[in-house]
This record gives structure tokens, C-alpha cells and sequence, in this order.
């Protein structure tokens, strides 16, 4: 195909970008992928040596600042109080995520219907549902079925085992009468569609060396490559061009060789997420949008959503094999997830129980806290912490405010000169008087639990995983970016599918929503591909 | 030539005088537990470690352990300990990366992992087993009515 016209151009080979391009792949539509990063080999992941745990801290490190890849692209995170951390290479942020996969929930879309903040969605969960079911089924979802903080849901695969950390946890919520569950994980728990089962390694969060973990390069992109999607790596875009009519009609990127080339589409869709669509968008200026491609409504890069987070982790006499297990996936609780304003916020959080770290991260954080000191203490310190830890984290719901921005820095550019994304964010009272409540409700819950320590992290700056709501779905031109299927209000062959478009951003890790979203705005441009445009 | 004659050629940073003093310093700060057979940090090859993994630090370790005398290996612990104190608080971030350096060297020990009942080597392909978790502890939240709003 090489620099031939395609049909779709889709820009990023990560979550939302990987189900999109499957799902139009049945169309038989010339399709291709432009993808930053590189594919991964999971015989090269930390989890197949010695000094895996070690690797998280350096090329495996989920701040790009700090992982410093040439494929990587640089962010001011200066002025927020939250930085964004994510992977770029076949796969996007799920190479390196934790799996913990949550759907939101009804109430999600309709805040302003229900609790009278921020806008409700142009979709609600009812319209999504098929598509989550589909995603569970594609990425490979274990859980249990039976959750009344949902309407009924089956996932394809029994849960993930709890452990001694899901057990002992449980037992405190079950003492307060709180909610829990376990939680759903992109992480296969049997056998399923060619790969093995979890085989309990611990690090997922530096990637699955069993491949056991759903990640988009081993669930999505095998599959759409099979029905003749391509997919081309290492390829840098810089930004969206326009016809005489205003539409779409390529992108200018920058290949392996750093050489500068031309795609020409007849569809552009942006899979790039929260921080990296806003980006190039942004850096897509023309006579017809001084301001960026698709800005008319200068809602592009405004209204940046985190999730921002704190956790409490409790230490107990007895051990609970706490390195041992996936580590992000364990159990959860919704208990505080719905609003009540009796408790002095609108919106809730949702309660994710993780598991310990192995030696080397135990000590080298428990000198750091103090925890593990240096000297004839040493080993009592190391033995009292490590496998006897339970973690609560705490995933608060962030409203949109139109000064959280993502802007273009005036200086900082990446390897081929594109400028870096600057992050602008400030932590709303709301969202620190949620966090102040959940981090005192997940000590309650580790007391209950009986934990011999309880300490707390307030607000954890490596946290901006999940990047929602800088090119808002709506109705309106006027204050959105797209519509209720991802197609630009201004740029008609123009969609975005990635967290980008998220009018709320719920209070949980977003994946799946993301991924039932994209699926639904592929759907609905399969539905509609002879008047696709109008 | 006779075995008085031997020359031991080393590529190592250090001369006999500043391992001696590596070792000691190492030994404060880790030091060995004989109920579990577990080595100090001494018994680390941390020069090796250091020279492998992170090259840059050889420089700064090599100053770190000249600030300490030659008698510093003669005291014992408890003589040691404060002059390590002390020197953690003058230079505390050289400080914190040799811990850094020296946990990670330490934690990957197989003789070290042994002792702490952990398995050697990487994690994968040898997986752990872990309870699949009692399903009867969700009695009471199975009582419950339905949650969500809609």
C-alpha cells in the first residue's frame, strides 16, 4: 500500500485505536494505522529477568519524561499537580497498564440530569452495552457476574483469583457492611482465543510476559492485521492537512528514517488519546483553523480530566503473599461511587484494592518512607512490611473545567521537532474533599480489617494515566468538539475515538469505555457509510 | 613462579584499602542475619553491580568511600553506625542512591532470596500460585439491592 490513498487513516495502534480498526476492517475499506512506538515482544519484557522489578524504574517506567525513549515525546506536566504517564508503541497505554477494567457506570452519563453538574452525555450506557459486551469478549474480561453496583453483566472468564489480600480486605468491608467485588480484568483467568492463562507473575504493570494480560498488540491488532488492516510503526504525525473544501485529506508524518512524508485519507480518526489527539489537533493550524483543525468551538485541549488518586496502605501481622498476583486486579468497592451530598461532594470514587511489590521495590520505597531503614533494623523493617501489605487505592471522579488544558509549549519539542504537549491543571475543592473522604474510608476499612499500620498518600503525582475530555462529544458545535458518534462538528471525515471525547469522566479506569466507545463509533460509521459525510 | 608470586591483575575502581572500607560500609548498612542464613550486604559484589548497571555511580561511590578513613574498618558496628549517619545527612541524596543501589543489588541475590523462602531468577515462565479466595464472604453484598442509578 506504502503512500497509496487509503480509505481510513487511523493515528495511534492503542486501545481505542486498535478496536476501531478491527471493527472497519469487515467494511473490506482500504484501512491503515500510523503508530509512534514500535511493536513489543513480550520474550523482552522485565517479567524474563532477574531485575524485572528494577526495569519499572527505567525503560519500562510509565512517565515518558523519565522512560526518555526515542519514541517517546516529551510533556510539561510543570504546571499541574498531576503528570501524565503512558506508552507509546502497539498497544498504547495497555502494554503497561494494571488491567483493572471497569465499565462505567449508568449514572455516568447523565451528571447533569442526576446530581446537576458538568453536561450528560450524547450516549447513554444503554446504547454502549452491546459494545462493552463485545470489548469483555475481544480483549478476553475475567469477573464475576452478580455485581448490584451494575445492571447484569456475564463476563467471558471467571475472576482473578482474590488471594490473601482480596480476602482479608473483603473482611473489613464485610465488618463496616460496605459493597466489594472482584474486580473485572482485562487479564484472562483461563485459556482463551490462543493464549494462556495468568500464570500470577505480579509485575503487570511493565508488561505480561505470559501474555496473559489483554493487551491491544496480542486481543485487537492480530486479528484486524488478519482481515487486512496495515499497521505502520515508528511513523510520527505531525498533523492534519485540508482540502480546498475543508476536509480532511491526509496527515504529514515523519517516518523511521525521520524523513518527512505525506498520507493522504479519505477518513482521518484520531486514536491518539487525551493529551496526544489534543496535540496534534492543535498543531494542525490553517487559514480555516488558525486555532487548530476542529476548534471552531475552542474546546480542543480544554477541560482535561484526570483521575486524580491517593491510596492508603495497611500493613498486618499475618502474611499475605502480598507480591504475588496481579497486582492491580484484586477486588473492588463502589460503596462511595454514587453521589450523596451528605458528604460534603458531588460524584464518588471507586475503591481499587491492590497487592504488595516484590523485594526490590519493598525496600528501596521502604527506605524512602522510612518503613525499611538502613542499619541493625534492617531486616525486622523489610520482614514487617513486605508480603504483610494491603493497598486501598483511591479513584476519584474529576469534573471538567475548562482551565485544565492541554496546550502547545512554546519550546519543548520532541525528536523531530513537533512541539510538546504542556499540561495547565489545578485540583478542584470537590475533587480534594472526595479524595480527603476516601482515603479516610480505606483507612476504616484496613482497621476493620484489622491492619497493625495504616498510612496514607495523599494525592500521587504519577497518576495521570487515564487523559479525558479535551475534544468533548455534544449535539452542540458550540460546546463540543464532536458528535455523539466521534465525527468533528467542523471536519466532517474528521473522527476521534480515544478518552479524549469523554464529556464526564467517571470515577474509574476508563479503558473499557473507551474501547466501547470506539467500537460504537465504528458501528455507526459502518451504518452510515453512504452519507457518511453529510 | 611460586604462589607468593602471584600477581592478581583487577579491573576493579577500588584498590584492597577502599574495598576493605566498601565492605564495612556495606555491612552497616545491611548486615548479614544468621538465624535465616542471610549474607550482609558485604557479600554483594556491589562494584560488579554498580559497573553493570549503573556506570555513572562508579565516580561518586568511589568519593563516597574515600570521605570515611582508613580506621573505619577497624570500629565496629556500633562505632560505624554513627559516621554512616552522619555522612547520610551531609550528602543525603549520594546517600539514597547508594541505598538504592545496594537494596536492588541485595534483593536480587538468589542466596538472599533463598533465604527470604522467594524462588530465584525471573518470575516468568515459574508463575505462583495463589488462592482462588473464599466466594462465600460475598453473602452480604449479594443481599443487597441494586446500587446503581439509572
Amino acid at each position: 500500500m506504502s503512500d497509496d490513498p487509503v480509505d481510513v487513516l487511523i493515528i495511534g495502534a492503542g486501545a481505542s485505536g486498535a478496536a476501531v480498526a478491527w471493527s472497519l476492517a469487515d467494511t473490506r475499506m482500504r484501512i491503515l494505522c500510523l503508530e509512534q512506538g514500535d511493536w513489543l515482544n513480550s520474550s523482552e519484557y522485565p517479567s524474563n529477568s532477574q531485575d524485572y522489578e528494577l526495569q519499572q524504574f527505567k525503560e519500562f517506567n510509565i512517565d515518558p519524561n523519565v522512560r526518555g525513549l526515542d519514541v517517546d515525546y516529551p510533556i510539561n506536566n510543570e504546571e499541574s499537580p498531576i503528570s501524565v504517564v503512558n506508552f507509546n508503541g502497539v498497544g498504547g497505554g495497555t502494554i503497561l497498564y494494571a488491567a483493572h477494567f471497569p465499565r462505567l457506570h449508568p449514572s455516568d452519563f447523565k451528571v447533569k440530569t442526576l446530581d446537576g453538574v458538568a453536561s450528560d452525555w450524547p450516549v447513554d450506557y444503554d446504547q454502549l452495552e452491546p459494545f462493552f459486551t463485545l470489548n469483555d469478549r475481544m480483549m478476553g474480561v475475567s469477573g464475576l457476574a452478580g455485581d448490584p453496583a451494575y445492571p447484569p453483566k456475564q463476563p467471558p472468564l471467571p475472576h482473578i483469583p482474590l488471594g490473601l489480600v482480596g480476602e482479608t480486605v473483603a473482611r473489613g468491608y464485610n465488618k463496616l457492611g460496605w459493597h466489594w467485588w472482584p474486580s473485572d480484568s482485562a487479564i484472562i483467568s483461563r485459556p482463551y482465543k490462543g493464549r494462556d492463562k495468568c500464570l500470577n507473575l505480579g509485575p503487570c504493570m511493565t508488561g505480561c510476559a505470559q501474555g496473559a494480560k489483554s493487551s491491544v498488540d496480542i486481543t485487537y491488532w492480530p486479528e484486524a492485521i488478519r482481515a487486512g488492516v496495515e499497521l505502520k510503526t515508528r511513523c510520527r504525525v505531525r498533523e492534519i492537512t485540508l482540502n480546498d473544501e475543508g476536509m480532511a485529506n491526509g496527515v504529514i508524518y515523519y517516518d523511521a528514517e525521520g524523513l518527512e512524508q505525506f498520507q493522504q485519507a479519505e477518513v482521518v480518526v484520531m486514536a491518539c488519546n487525551g493529551v496526544g489527539t489534543p496535540r496534534i489537533l492543535l498543531n494542525s493550524k490553517s487559514e480555516r483553523f488558525p486555532n487548530g483543525i476542529a476548534n471552531s468551538s475552542g474546546l480542543v485541549g480544554k477541560n482535561l480530566m484526570f483521575h486524580p488518586s491517593g491510596f492508603v496502605q495497611g500493613i498486618f501481622e499475618e502474611k499475605l503473599d502480598s507480591h504475588l498476583g496481579p497486582i492491580g486486579c484484586c477486588i473492588l468497592s463502589k460503596e462511595f461511587y454514587e453521589t450523596d451530598l451528605s458528604r460534603g461532594f458531588v460524584r464518588g470514587y471507586n475503591m481499587q484494592i491492590t497487592r504488595g511489590s516484590g523485594p526490590v521495590t519493598t525496600a528501596i520505597q521502604g527506605f524512602a518512607s522510612g518503613a525499611v531503614p538502613w542499619g541493625p533494623d534492617h531486616h525486622a523493617g523489610f520482614d514487617r512490611i513486605f508480603d504483610h501489605t494491603a493497598t486501598i487505592g483511591i479513584l476519584c471522579e474529576d469534573l471538567p473545567e475548562e482551565h485544565n488544558t492541554v496546550t502547545l509549549d512554546g519550546t519543548l519539542k520532541d525528536s523531530d521537532g513537533i512541539p510538546s504537549p504542556k499540561i495547565t491543571y489545578t485540583l478542584s475543592e470537590n475533587t480534594q474533599k472526595m479524595l480527603a473522604h476516601g482515603l479516610a474510608r480505606g483507612a476504616e476499612v484496613l482497621d476493620a480489617a484489622g491492619a497493625i499500620e495504616i498510612n496514607t498518600v495523599d494525592l500521587l503525582r504519577p497518576a495521570g494515566w487515564h487523559l479525558l475530555g479535551t475534544a468533548r462529544m455534544g449535539d452542540d458545535p458550540k460546546t463540543s468538539v464532536v458528535n455523539s458518534w466521534g465525527r468533528s462538528h467542523d471536519v466532517r471525515n474528521l473522527f476521534i475515538v480515544d478518552g479524549s471525547i469523554f464529556v464526564t469522566a467517571g470515577g474509574l479506569n476508563p479503558t473499557s469505555t473507551i474501547q466501547a466507545l470506539a467500537l460504537h463509533i465504528a458501528d455507526t460509521m459502518k451504518k452510515n457509510l453512504a452519507n457518511l459525510f453529510d | 613462579m611460586n604462589k607468593d608470586d602471584t600477581v592478581i591483575a583487577t579491573d576493579s575502581p577500588l584498590d584492597a584499602t577502599q574495598q576493605a572500607k566498601l565492605i564495612a560500609l556495606l555491612d552497616s548498612i545491611i548486615p548479614p542475619d544468621p538465624v535465616r542464613n542471610l549474607p550482609s550486604a558485604g557479600e554483594m559484589d556491589l562494584v560488579s553491580y554498580v559497573t553493570n548497571q549503573s556506570p555513572e555511580f562508579i565516580v561518586p561511590l568511589v568519593k563516597m568511600v574515600d570521605y570515611f578513613d582508613d580506621a573505619f574498618v577497624e570500629l565496629d558496628s556500633a562505632e560505624r553506625h554513627p559516621l554512616v549517619q552522619l555522612f547520610s545527612e551531609q550528602k543525603p541524596e549520594l546517600f539514597a542512591a547508594f541505598i538504592f543501589l545496594t537494596y536492588a543489588c541485595y534483593y536480587q541475590n538468589d542466596h538472599v532470596r533463598a533465604g527470604l523462602n522467594l524462588a530465584p531468577g525471573a518470575p516468568f515462565p515459574r508463575g505462583n500460585d495463589i488462592i482462588s479466595g473464599d466466594l462465600s464472604l460475598l453473602d452480604e453484598v449479594l443481599n443487597r439491592p441494586p446500587m446503581y442509578r439509572v
